[in-house]
């Protein structure tokens, strides 16, 4: 036993022993910090499997470092990790521990990191920090952005580099358009949508973040000199090819994954049988009339889950979730799937639907039992229909929640895409098929967090910056 | 029976310190006083080593010069030295079943370290208890009975075949069985073996052949074990031998009907790289040198299907209509050589295996760069045939991991690795190989040298596990993103291919052959040895031997080791010709006996012979009879006697107990085989649990009868645990569903008279599981903390009326 193990185990802070003691497992092999957004965004200041180091070696020093800040919880690492460890809710633990014990200067160090690095910080702070889950309201949240004392630096950069087209206005197609600003181009992001923000602005439920949040932030943006251009199309109102045509020497797809997959089922038409993006944009604009007695949510991903709580938010007096494999192969990361059990959303494993019952109004939905084969491509097991196990559950309201792919009808056909629809890229430079031409976020992975997005982004910049030096040398 | 006995009876009890392992957390001086107490003791003494020379020639001075006629040793577990003990009182001319041993180290001073008080307590009463039951002890005669001259391997890997030629130039015959065509194992698939670099198959090709040519070897290819019965020196075990569908004998090996089968498949011996057709031979150094036919795979024998082989064949050696056979094998010892499984990566999903063409595994990189393999030895990656000239290694796939493939470190990765680099450089030099590992473990002989040899040569060594394999889909290169933990800098780094240095694993049939022979395994699913130390290739089932990775991951050499030590410790006993049983069978007495045959009805082995409609009453046919005393536990009337574990001897151990303070107590009735080894294994790991239980030991949880645990109740303990082996691993073939049945039934009889039938346990704890024995014991003082006075003095008068 070392000697902070048995200290904190007299003083009875059992909370923070566990935490310790779950450091103590750690072999540091570093499959935590390969890919882990934050550590690409803070290289030099942030490496998750380090402050489990330190948290071993002087658990003091570790809870009044701003090291237990930097994780964005975006889950890439945990199921990874060869000895379990959670690491998102260590840190989450950490900081509730942390903020009790020397309050938010810590918490108050990140967000100046996070400003001084990513213009649109308090939209990342809010969506990815779960601010909710370290008890800070309205009043906190508010005190904490008025002090940032840093500010993002441009320090006059004039944009006399090359023209770059940002195809989407989302997470990745705001932090590249802003990257590159810094890098001295001249930037355009082309938004298909009244009002730019992409996901932001679309998807995440009010609740989580306010509209006018969004807007602000923006601005923000804008005001660095980057020109959103909302209300246009790319393959409608300007072609893909185009571009290059008025000038624009690279191309940076963000366009995201508007296209939601469907059961090709009887009864999916519906009116009240809604797509996972319908229902979001349909709650998020407020058009969204109460949410029905009985909801049911089909899919086992984040974003099942997360429908599953604002249903609940919404009025909902019960609802479940319907997943085709088992509890292990479910996508929704651990923390997500505690939180909707916790909010007594019941998930019902091994179930896939056959038909909506009703003829205008949905009734019920037929569903069968599945058992589950071999493993496929995935690593998942194959579910397959237990025959004659059907069985109806009643339902006023269902959400297909089983994916999305980008719709990517308006590219040409030099930008190569992969089997499942995704664009292909070189995972190095994310560039494509086509010369110039570079992508990012979820169209080229289908669906992941922000922080993974803002990433994606990054490493483009880089690709593209690399690109058009070696371009202009020619 | 007591009463019979006329004599004096003068008990010595000695006190084990075990150095400090007991006296560390007992205060043995103040346990041997206690002792000295206890009625008929006459002498009681402590000793640092009561095992140690000086400690015995004490017991046998002490039999001589006081005349003592019962022995206690109050040290280690009996399974570790009650042989000891009993020869020691032989040789002072003392029946050895005169003697008793109280475990006062496994279940008491290793499992309550920080609580000297307790524990003290605690190994007194198990003292009390001990010479409770030796007051009662009866002397025994041991039977002999022969063992057969025979010998069975289960896996033709090269444990298998080194154990097998070992016990053949012994002059012993042998059945070697493997499942698969061809003997050879994994070491068959591997090119080079590591330190020495020497060709795998070279060196075991003459191995192979001369068990094939071996008189004493009868090799049974493509067969299965499926039944064993009987017991050390006597085992009769069926072996289905699987139809070939080509003579062995008359099979030349030309290949004739290779060419004209129409069928392809992928060839498992190449993992899938290669092809194979409906009748194949495996690989070219199969033995035996015959083909066979894959009969899932074949068109038929119709002629308008396609007997194309039969037509072809001159030997006229393919023969549809051979059906598969039983075997019946009468062998004296068995030796378990089962091997590995190689470890399936898919789950890693960020590693890509399967998603991605150039992600390969260590195996498949074996047959890739052996000259016998599908590319004729040319390392090729699969996307497009391409030499690769940079090669990325990824240790501990499905190795060191919790949550994923398994637990422990697969012990020959690291230098399948080292010696994988070394054979790319040796081709190929201008090759880039890098390797990400967690830790390299090349602690064998030659290991470390050839770790530096391959840092000569260039290969980068970086300490981090990759967090990603991502596909270029361009030109299907794989980007590995990984930490150099040294350096803390992320690295991204592009290769042509990638190999999973994937784990090993038992083999997925091995709960069979555990089922089989009543074995144990340990938690990593490999076989658990009798000691880990002591006796590494002895299984606990007598009769019964490790060879090979059927026990741990091992490499070849250690494979080897292990295989000859196993045919020598089969050898000795089958040397010797005869074995004697220990002497715990049960006796009936035929004037108690109303001929009612329950106990006929129980026995696992048929060895009770009764006529129930004529009244002849029971009888035990001796030989058949392996002790488990679950008769004993059933007969309603008394009849039979467990020799060595009678009724009295067991009463007298809970009477003991119960003396003080038996409402703070637990009584755990433990299985020889599983359950007591379980606490002997929490023991010896360590695991502390509270003090308040007190085991009693029966050879099968079967003998526990519902008088034992009533007497418990009603001599006011809180709470009475029964254990045995998991259902289906009883080592008496099924006698713990009795224990089951009759503990169901126990917990309907609680209920109906008012106790709490929580205070009856009923427990499933495997040798190896010393954490579950533990979690058990903490379950059930959880239990205990909440009966209350009043309730056990409740159930004691329900129980009296």
């Amino acid at each position: 036993m070392s000697k902070a193990e048995f200290k904190y185990e007299n003083q009875g802070n059992g909370e923070l022993q566990d935490l310790i003691k779950q450091a103590f497992t750690c072999l540091a092999c570093g499959k935590c910090s390969g890919g882990c957004p934050m550590v690409y965004l803070f290289p030099e200041q942030y490496n998750p499997h380090k402050v489990l180091d330190k948290l071993v070696e002087n658990p003091e020093e570790a809870l009044a470092s701003k090291e237990i800040w930097f994780c964005a919880s975006c889950y890439k690492c945990h199921n990874k990790c060869p000895q379990g460890i959670e690491l998102p809710e260590v840190f989450l633990k950490l900081r509730r521990i942390a903020l009790k014990q020397n309050g938010m200067g810590n918490l108050r160090v990140l967000i100046d990191d996070l400003h001084g690095r990513i213009p649109f910080y308090k939209l990342f702070f809010r969506v990815c920090y779960h601010p909710e889950k370290i008890h800070l309201g309205k009043v906190e949240l508010d005190s904490l952005f008025e002090k940032s004392a840093s500010e993002y630096k441009l320090e006059q950069i004039p944009s006399t580099r090359e023209k770059i087209a940002i195809i989407g206005s989302g997470p990745a197609g705001l932090f590249a358009a802003c990257e590159l600003r810094r890098k001295g181009y001249q930037v355009t992001v082309f938004e298909s949508r009244q009002k730019a923000g992409g996901m932001f602005q679309l998807t995440i439920p009010e609740f989580r973040l306010e509209s006018e949040i969004v807007d602000q932030n923006i601005d923000l943006v804008k005001s660095l000199g980057i020109e959103i251009k909302t209300n246009v199309r790319i393959g409608k109102d300007i072609l893909f090819n185009t571009l290059f045509e008025d000038g624009f020497q690279s191309v940076f797809i963000a366009s995201g994954a508007h296209r939601c997959l469907h059961l090709n089922i009887e009864g999916e038409n519906l009116p009240q049988v809604m797509t996972s993006l319908e229902f979001l944009e349909a709650s998020k604009s407020g058009i969204l009339k109460a949410v029905k007695n009985k909801f049911v949510v089909i899919g086992g991903g984040n974003t099942a889950m997360e429908i599953a709580t604002s249903a609940l938010r919404y009025g909902a007096k019960e609802v479940c979730v319907l997943y085709r494999r088992s509890k292990d192969e479910i996508p929704a990361d651990i923390n997500e799937l505690r939180e909707v059990e916790e909010h007594g959303v019941k998930i019902h494993y091994q179930v896939s639907p056959l038909r909506f019952i009703g003829d205008e109004k949905l009734r019920g939905i037929e569903c069968i039992k599945m058992e589950l084969g071999h493993p496929d491509l995935s690593g998942r097991r194959r579910p397959v229909p237990i025959k004659a196990s059907n069985f109806i559950i009643n339902a006023d309201m269902a959400v297909v929640a089983i994916g999305e792919k980008p719709d990517l009808g308006y590219l040409p056909d030099e930008v190569k895409l992969n089997k499942n629809g995704t664009i292909s890229i070189n995972p190095l430079s994310m560039e494509t098929s086509m010369k110039g031409v570079f992508a990012g976020g979820d169209v080229i992975w289908g669906s992941a967090s922000v922080a993974e997005a803002i990433m994606a982004a990054g490493r483009a910049v880089d690709g593209m910056d690399q690109y058009l030096i070696e371009k202009r040398k020619a | 029976m007591e009463t019979n006995q006329k004599e004096e009876l003068r008990i010595g009890v000695y006190v084990c310190h075990c150095g400090l392992n007991i006296a560390g957390s007992v205060d043995c001086v103040a346990v041997a006083e206690y002792a000295n107490t206890l009625q008929d003791v006459v002498v009681s003494v402590d000793n640092k080593y009561t095992c140690s020379d000086p400690g015995q020639e004490q017991i046998k001075q002490d039999i001589k010069e006081h005349k003592l006629n019962r022995i206690v040793v109050a040290s280690c577990t009996p399974r570790l030295h009650e042989p000891t003990f009993r020869n020691t009182c032989a040789e002072a001319g003392l029946n050895p079943y005169l003697f008793e041993m109280a475990n006062i180290r496994d279940h008491c001073s290793w499992v309550h370290l920080h609580d000297k008080k307790n524990a003290t307590e605690k190994a007194k009463d198990l003292v009390k208890m001990a010479v409770a039951r030796a007051r009662l002890l009866q002397p025994q005669i041991e039977a002999e009975v022969p063992v057969t001259k025979r010998a069975l391997i289960i896996g033709g890997g090269v444990a298998g075949i080194q154990s097998a030629l070992d016990l053949a130039d012994q002059n012993y015959q042998v059945y070697l069985v493997e499942k698969e065509p061809s003997i050879g194992g994994k070491m068959a698939q591997i090119d080079k073996t590591f330190p020495t670099m020497d060709c795998s198959i070279c060196i075991l090709a003459p191995k192979m052949s001369e068990a094939g040519r071996h008189p004493n070897i009868t090799i049974l290819t493509n067969s299965l074990v499926q039944d064993v019965t009987g017991y050390v020196g006597n085992f009769n075990v069926k072996v289905l031998k699987k139809a070939r569908y080509v003579n062995e004998k008359e099979c030349t090996a030309c290949g004739d009907c290779t060419e004209v089968c129409p069928v392809v498949r992928p060839n498992e011996f190449d993992v899938g790289l290669a092809i194979r057709k409906a009748i194949y031979t495996p690989f070219a150094q199969a033995v035996p040198s015959a083909y066979i036919i894959n009969m899932d795979d074949c068109l038929g024998d119709v002629p308008i299907a396609c007997n194309k082989c039969v037509e072809k064949c001159e030997k006229q050696a393919i023969n549809f209509d051979m059906q598969d056979e039983i075997l019946e094998l009468e062998v004296g010892t068995i030796i378990v050589a089962t091997g590995i499984d190689v470890y399936d990566p898919t789950e890693y999903t960020e590693y890509g295996y399967r998603r991605f063409e150039n992600v390969i595994t260590s195996l498949e990189f074996e047959r890739l760069i052996n000259a016998g393999g599908p590319s004729g030895g040319h390392l090729i990656r699969p996307s497009d045939k391409e030499i690769p000239k940079k090669v990325a290694f990824v240790q501990c796939v499905g190795s060191r991991c919790t949550t994923r493939g398994n637990p422990y470190c697969s012990n020959v990765c690291c230098m399948n690795t080292i010696k994988d680099s070394l054979l790319i450089k040796e081709h190929w030099p201008n090759t880039d190989i890098e390797i990400f590992y967690l830790d390299i473990r090349a602690y064998g002989k030659g290991f470390e040298d050839l770790y530096q040899r391959s840092r000569d040569e260039g290969v980068k060594y970086f300490r981090g596990l990759p967090a990603e394999i991502i596909e270029n889909p361009m030109n299907n290169n794989l980007v590995v993103v990984a930490e150099n933990t040294n350096t803390g800098e992320i690295m991204e780094h592009e290769f042509d291919l990638v190999v999973l240095s994937v784990g090993i694993q038992p083999t997925k049939d091995s709960d069979v052959i555990q089922r089989l022979l009543t074995l144990s395994r340990t938690k990593d699913g490999f076989f658990m040895e009798s000691h880990p130390k002591l006796k590494p290739v002895d299984a606990p089932t007598q009769g019964v031997f490790f060879a090979g990775c059927a026990e741990g991951p091992k490499d070849i050499k250690d494979s080897v080791t292990q295989a000859s030590a196993a045919a020598s410790r089969a050898g000795i006993l089958m040397n010797a010709g005869k074995i004697r049983v220990e002497a715990i069978t049960s006796k009936i007495d035929p004037d108690l006996c109303n001929s009612c045959g329950r106990c006929a009805k129980v026995c696992p082995y048929h060895a009770i012979q009764v006529d129930v409609k004529n009244k002849v009453p029971a009888e035990t046919i001796e030989a058949a009879c392996a002790g488990c005393g679950t008769c004993g536990a059933e007969c309603p009337k008394g009849a039979i006697t467990m020799q060595h574990f009678t009724d009295e001897q067991i009463y007298a151990q809970i009477d003991a107990l119960t003396q003080e303070n038996a409402h703070e107590k637990i009584v755990a009735f433990c299985c020889n085989w599983c359950s007591y080894a379980g606490a002997d294994f929490a023991g010896v790991s360590r695991i502390q649990y509270p003090p308040n239980v007190r085991i009693i030991r029966t050879m099968c949880s079967g003998r526990v009868s519902e008088d034992f645990v009533l007497r418990a109740f009603k001599r006011g303990v809180a709470a009475v645990l029964v254990a045995g082996c998991h259902l289906n691993d009883c080592h008496y073939i099924d006698a713990n569903y009795q224990t089951k049945k009759r503990v169901e039934r126990l917990w309907k009889k609680l209920d109906k008279i008012g106790i709490n039938k929580e205070r009856l346990q009923l427990a499933w704890v495997s040798a190896a599981e010393g954490e579950k024995f533990a979690e058990t014991i903490r379950k059930m003082k959880g239990i205990i903390d909440k009966v209350t006075q009043a309730e056990i003095e409740k159930t004691v008068e329900v129980l009296e009326r």
